[in-house]
This record gives structure tokens, sequence and C-alpha cells, in this order.
């Protein structure tokens, strides 16, 4: 139980320092500024992953662990057995890294959606995306005729979307943001229809599978899918960083971002394919996890200001620690059966944005 | 010398002209007032003014070239844009606002140096808002907000500002505050202003040229005295006003009359007690 604590106590403390240390003072952005968060947050990412490498089902001995760790994964003399060792490197290291890299994603456009659409409730799924995901991975899970498997059928539902969202909203010339999201909300609404027909057409066994993706499931993780999920958030996030300054411009509005000099529909359309690409590949590995792109863009606002080239990393970094912690909860608390992580970020993740929202207050 | 050259112009939204064979100068450092009723094409022509819509017919020359040929990045080194805008979603501090106002200057990779602040921390001290550096701008009350503005705009260090019924919501003392800034910077930082008012006085009464529209086309341009006449009010705004000269300003001054006037303070009837 102790460790728990220990977990979310690692989790919390970033928030502490930097609530602490926001200075009233010439609080503007600087190079030095983000390097220094950053690194503050890279730190606790290892840290929490580090320390959940710790949790799992299979009880294997806490000291033995610590000792493969230090000998840098050199199994020999330090009590562990091939199995302890397989567990450690082949189903716990991939798992959590897997989790890192899924809520970094989430966290990243949702930081991207907010500020493009000038929409403080806007998440990775506010475009559909997610809905057209889910009738992909929903149809491979029930029919099984699809050659792409689970994640590849998700991934092809999500392109599906994407085209099909900015190809409604897209008039002449440019792309407009409400039409944007109205288009999104209704390809939403009917993906909806769509997973409800096949959940209720669906056999007992297929719907267990079905309700654990649709409430987000971090255990489909294998290397290639990780080593590509990684890709694209990396990839995204240089994108996104190398055009995070005119994001700024663009949440103010898109007028003041053209009088400002920037090229406002091109930047939409980089950044929104960006962040959609992000958001497709996410979810096509790991199912529907909610809340994280949501509150985590939000905490950092709270913590660090509006500015994206702060807020950009600083999202990625800390979602990556609370999608890594929410899932060691997920895999552990009524073990040896999981919960959807989906339930714990909900479930922790919207008391503590109302604790933020009202300090902040 | 003229910095703008607007050369018949015309624009059309759909298969309506919203601006029709416009042609004038900007003279550098002049203070332009552009009026006329709602719907006569004036925000558009501020917005062809400084490229954000393109005109169908005619072209926009400023010194000399041809804003076709010109990126955004360089025409907001030299244009900004004060407009009415109020309401920001983001809470942005006044001094992120106002260093916005680099992002012409600056490339995409670039964080804002040490020029970039002593210019910003320049524009908050001429607009007196150095104070509000730290607040956040959805905490500024109207007259404080558009004052960042104008700081947001002189930091772009442009050569012209142009203003979009920038005191719609201001009250008398803030509009007046405000014009009075601008007539400063026009005065002695010889910006050019091009300024869009529904307020006639406010325009006579600040203004070196006006132009008036109607329709989308120009009704006439000239010194106040010229544009502010009761005949062409009532031919534009299809409104009957009193004009005098004032005589503590010497501008035109008009007076709004009401074919429905309230009686009389001294003549109304006692109420009976």
């Amino acid at each position: 139980m102790l460790k728990y604590f220990l977990l979310f106590f690692v989790l919390l403390l970033p928030v502490l320092i930097l609530s602490g240390k926001k200075s009233k003072i010439n609080r503007v952005v600087t190079a030095g500024r983000v390097a220094g968060v950053g690194s503050l947050l890279l730190a606790v990412v290892f840290i929490v992953a580090l320390t959940s490498l710790f949790f799992g089902s299979s009880d294997i001995d806490a000291s033995s662990i610590f000792q493969w760790l230090i000998s840098g994964g050199n199994g020999a003399g330090t009590g562990l057995s091939d199995t302890d060792e397989t567990i450690l490197f082949s189903i716990r290291l991939p798992r959590i890294i897997f989790a890192g890299i899924v809520g970094g994603a989430l966290a990243a456009a949702g930081v991207v959606f907010q500020g493009l659409l000038r929409n403080p409730l806007a998440d990775p799924y506010i475009l559909g995306i997610s809905g057209g995901a889910a009738v992909g991975a929903l149809t491979a899970l029930m029919l099984g005729i699809l050659p792409l498997g689970v994640s590849g059928s998700a991934f092809l539902g999500a392109i599906v979307t994407i085209v099909l969202v900015y190809g409604i909203a897209k008039t002449k010339n440019e792309l407009q943001s409400t039409t944007l999201l109205l288009a999104g909300v209704i390809v939403n609404a009917f993906f909806s229809a769509v997973i409800m027909f096949l959940i209720s057409t669906a056999s007992d066994k297929s719907l267990h599978n079905a309700m654990f993706w649709l409430m987000g499931d971090l255990s489909l993780a294998e290397w290639r899918e990780i080593a590509l999920a990684g890709l694209f958030l990396i990839l995204g996030f240089l994108i996104i960083f190398t055009y995070a300054r005119h994001l700024n411009l663009m949440a103010i509005s898109e007028e003041t971002a053209k009088q400002l000099g920037v090229n406002v529909e091109q930047t939409k359309i980089i950044l929104l394919l960006a962040a959609s690409l992000i958001t497709g590949v996410a979810v096509s590995v790991s199912g529907i996890i909610g809340f994280v792109g949501l509150i985590v863009p939000h905490m950092m606002r709270i913590l660090l200001g509006s500015d994206h080239r702060m807020l950009l990393p600083a999202s990625i970094l800390f979602g990556s620690s609370f999608l890594i912690v929410a899932d060691t909860f997920a895999r552990n608390l009524i073990a040896p059966a999981e919960l959807p992580v989906g339930v714990i970020t909900a479930l922790c993740g919207a008391p503590y944005f109302i604790y933020l929202l009202r300090r902040k207050a | 010398m003229s910095v703008v050259t607007v050369e018949q112009i015309g624009f059309r939204y759909n298969s309506h002209w919203v601006l029709k064979d416009i042609s004038f100068d900007i003279r550098k450092g002049e203070f332009l007032g552009i009026i006329g009723p709602n719907g006569s094409g004036k925000t558009t022509l501020l917005k062809v003014i400084n490229g954000i819509l393109k005109p169908e017919e005619g072209e926009i020359r400023i010194n000399g070239i041809s804003s076709k040929k010109m990126k955004r990045a360089a025409m907001a080194k030299l244009i900004a844009v004060v407009a009415q805008d109020f309401h920001m979603t983001f809470p942005f501090s006044v001094h992120e606002v106002v260093l916005m106002g680099r992002a012409p200057h600056l490339n995409k990779w670039r964080f804002e140096g040490e020029t970039d602040f002593h210019i910003a921390h320049e524009a908050l001290e001429m607009t007196d808002t150095l104070h509000l550096i730290n607040r956040s701008v959805s905490a500024l009350s109207g007259g404080e907000y558009q004052r960042v503005m104008i700081a947001r705009a002189l930091a772009q260090q442009p050569q012209i500002m142009l203003l979009d019924e920038p005191t719609a919501f201001l009250d008398i003392k803030h509009q007046v505050d405000f014009f009075d800034l601008i007539k400063k910077l026009n005065m002695n930082q010889e910006l050019t202003v091009v300024t869009i008012t529904h307020d006639i006085n406010l325009a006579a009464l600040y203004c070196d040229r006006i132009i008036m529209l109607r329709d989308g086309r120009m009704q006439c341009e000239g010194n106040p005295d010229d544009v502010v006449t009761k005949e062409n009010i009532m031919k534009v705004y299809e409104t009957a006003v009193a004009v005098d000269k004032s005589l503590e300003t010497g501008r035109p001054r008009i007076t709004l009359l009401s074919s429905h006037p309230s009686k009389e303070a001294g003549a109304s009837p006692a109420l009976p007690r």
C-alpha cells in the first residue's frame, strides 16, 4: 500500500515544486525556463517509470529488482529468476514505456486542439477521430476478418475520419474552426451509433474485449507498436513545437495571427494534421483513454501559463508520468484482474482538476 | 509623400460588391479617418489595405511595392492593427501579449531576446501600461486592454497603424485618452494612423483628413471642415444633423436632431404634488 502512495507522491511532486516556484515577476517563457521545467518533468517521468517497475501481479522481490536496475538489466547475481527477468523486461517495461508514449501523445494533441480551436473543452477526440478508430477496432475485434489486425483497422478508421471531417469542414479556401468542431461532433455522433450497433450485436466474449478497448487498454503493447507510436510522437512534437509561437497567436484569434504575419490557413492545417495523426496512432494502439488529453494541458496551463512553447513539452512529459501512474494502478488495484486505464484517469483526474481549478480561484 | 497607394480597389463577397472603385493615398505621418454608415465597407477596406483580404480589382502599394508581392510577415512589419475584439480564451499575461507584437520580426524557432524585451518594455512605457505587465489580459478593464493592444501594435514597430473602431466600448474619458495617446504617437513618432470610427465628432477632432464611404464607394474626402457638413451627412447617413464649429477646438461638430425630442427641461410641467 505504501508504494502506491509513494508513486502518487512522485507524480504530485512537480506540481508542488512548480506551483511553489511560480514567481509573480517576469514569468515570460524563455528557452532556459523551458529547459529547466522540461528537465524537472523528464526526471519525474524516469522516476515514475522506474518506480512502477516494482508493481505487478507476480510477486518479485523489490531489492532484487533494485539490484537488477543498478546493474543495468543484468540478471546475474541479483536473485532474479529467468521468468522474473522476462516479466520485468518483456511485460512490465514495454507496458510502462507504452503508457508513457500514449500519455504524452494524448496530452500533446489536447494542447493543440484546445489552442487551435480556442476551446478549453477540446480534447484529442473532439474531431471524432476516436469514434472512427473505435469502429475500425470493433469491426476487427468482432468480425475478425480484417487482415490489418485491431490496431491497423483502428488506424484506418482514424485516417478515414480525419479525411471525412476535414472534407466536411473545408470550404473554398479556408478551414473554419467552428465548422470543424461541428463536423467533429456530427461524425462522432454517427460513429457512436455504429458503435452501439456493433456492440448490441456482439457475442458475450467479444463484448468484454470491446468494452475494454472502448475504455482504454494498454495491455495490447508490442514493441513494434510502441516504436511506431513513439516515432509519431517525436515527429509530431517537433512539428508542433516549430509552430508553437504561431499557435500562441492563433490561440488569441485567427485575425490576430494574420495581422501579426502568420500564414494562418497553412499553419492550421499542419497543426491539425499533426495532432490528428498523433491522436490516431495513440487511439489505434491503446483504445479510448479519456481525460488525459483534456486535463493535463489545463493543469500545466494553470501552473506554467498559456505560452505553448512551454505548455507543449510540459504537457507531453506530465501526460507521460500521469498515464504511467494511472496504468500502474489499473493493472494492480484488483490484481490479478485489470481495470481499464480510462477508469483510473477519469476517477483521479476529475477531482484533481477540480482542486487545481478551485485553488486558482 | 504617400506610404500607401490605394488604386481602383474593388472587392466582393460572392456576387455582392462591398468596395468599388476606391482610390486614395495615405500620406506619411498623417492621421486619416474613415467614416460611413454600417455596411459601407469600412472594415473591409481596412482588411484589404493590410492584405488580409485580396482585392478583386485594383491594387494596394505600400512604399511603392504591390501588396500582392509581400509576404504576411513583411506586411506585419509595416502595418499594425488595433481592433475592438475583447475576448481571450486563455489567460495570457500582458507581457506575453505585448511580446507577441515581435512575432513578425522573429523566425519560427527563435525565442524573444534582449532587443525584443527592450522594445516591448518601451511600448509598455509609452502606453502607460508598465504597471500591468504581469497581469492577465482577461483581468483588464476596457481602457487598459485597448492601451495594451496599442503597446502590442507598437512592439511591431510599424510605419502604419490601422484602428478599427478602437473606442467602440470605451467611455468618453477613455475615448479621449485613447486618441490623445494615438495622436501623440502620430506626432512624436511619425506614425501614420488610419482609423475607422462611428463617432464623427471624434474623427473631426483628431483627423487631418477624412474619407467618407457610402455603399462601398468613396462619397468624399478632404479635411474635416469639407467632409463633415450637414449635406454630406444627410446624403450618407440619411440622418438630419446640425453642424457648427466648436469654439474650443475650432473643429466641426455635429449635433443629432430627433424628430421626437424630449420636452425642454424648463418647459416641462411640474408634477402634481
